[in-house]
């Protein structure tokens, strides 16, 4: 019988049978929904591992397309930063050393253009380099 | 300035060795404020000693020398103190440096005596003890050599993104007008 069997089953030609069918036809027999609702989804979430899932997650890729000041202008978060940390001589300081950072870059290129220098030097100590490494 | 991905420049900065204008900058401040608690105190001491005593001190006379020596303690102990304690001086709080082991790591108490009392060689000779901040890789100075220091950034950048953000957002704080764009931001056009 099994001989019998094997013989049919490799004279069928599977292609042939597969181009005659309507998958589309038979798609459109299927009820999604139905289908849906009969699958458990609390089942299939307690089996994907979240953290696993997680740790491929680039995160501070992500984090640096975030458009912040897209954000603030949108939201009102820019008003809740303003009244949290909002005092005219909080941002004098921050300007002062935004501009202290800007000149002190400037005056580092051009020091670097006068002594020929084409290395980008060490912007941090070993051990901040390597926590910024790790973050 | 801003860089490819938006962002000002600055904010990245964070953790890297401080460059000359804001090192410069911070020492301005702090000699000013030591002096001006030095001038206070001297002339505190001489209320009080004419409270007791009924004779007004002058110390811009005799004493002179005896001044500039108290001087010279009272800075070495501004300076030997702020960075034995908090590892930045009022100045440095201010344009947002700290002072770190050469490693990066944090300062021990002792090391920043140490630099306190190095920091004077770079004065006497002629200033050049300095130029290791412009020259040098890690712009570190002959009393940073030393005493085996650093300085670098170290203030809440991200932080103060947001707040320059917020600004020019055009949404200030009651009490307070729109605010003009921050350093190194763009202006965004006005909302409304």
């Amino acid at each position: 019988m099994e001989r019998v069997l094997d013989l049919v089953v490799q004279s069928i030609d599977v292609d042939a049978l597969a181009q005659q069918v309507d998958v589309d036809a038979l798609l459109r027999q299927v009820d999604v929904n139905r289908l849906v609702q009969r699958v458990d989804m609390n089942a299939v979430i307690e089996k994907v591992a979240v953290n696993a899932l997680l740790d491929q997650v680039d995160i501070n890729h992500l984090i640096a397309r975030v458009d912040i000041d897209a954000i603030v202008r949108q939201t009102d978060l820019g008003a809740v930063v303003s009244m949290s940390s909002g005092h005219v001589a909080g941002r004098a300081v921050d300007i002062v050393r935004a501009q202290g950072v800007e000149l002190d870059r400037l005056i580092d290129r051009w020091v670097r253009r006068l002594l020929r220098r084409k290395d980008p030097g060490l912007v941090a100590p070993p051990a901040l380099r390597n926590a910024e490494a790790v973050t | 300035m801003k860089t490819d991905t938006g962002q000002a420049a600055w904010v990245d900065t964070v953790g890297h060795y401080a460059g000359a204008a804001s090192r410069f900058a911070a020492y301005a401040v702090d000699v000013i404020v030591s002096w001006a608690a030095f001038a206070l105190a001297l002339a505190g001491v001489s209320f009080a000693i004419l409270i007791v005593t009924g004779r007004s001190v002058s110390w811009h006379t005799g004493s002179s020398i005896s001044a500039a020596v108290v001087f010279a303690v009272w800075e070495l102990t501004y300076f030997g103190y702020c960075w034995a304690a908090a590892g930045r001086t009022a100045g440095m709080a201010l344009l947002g440096l700290r002072v770190v082991r050469a490693d990066g790591t944090d300062l021990d108490p002792w090391r920043g005596v140490l630099r306190a009392l190095v920091f004077p060689l770079s004065i006497i000779l002629c200033g050049l003890g300095f130029a290791g901040i412009l020259v040098q890789h890690e712009h570190r100075a002959l009393h940073d050599l030393l005493a085996g220091t650093a300085v670098i950034y170290s203030w809440d950048a991200a932080a103060a993104r947001l707040r320059f953000a917020a600004h020019a957002a055009g949404r200030p704080s009651p009490g307070r007008g729109a605010a003009s764009p921050a350093p190194g931001e763009a202006v965004p056009p006005p909302s409304g």
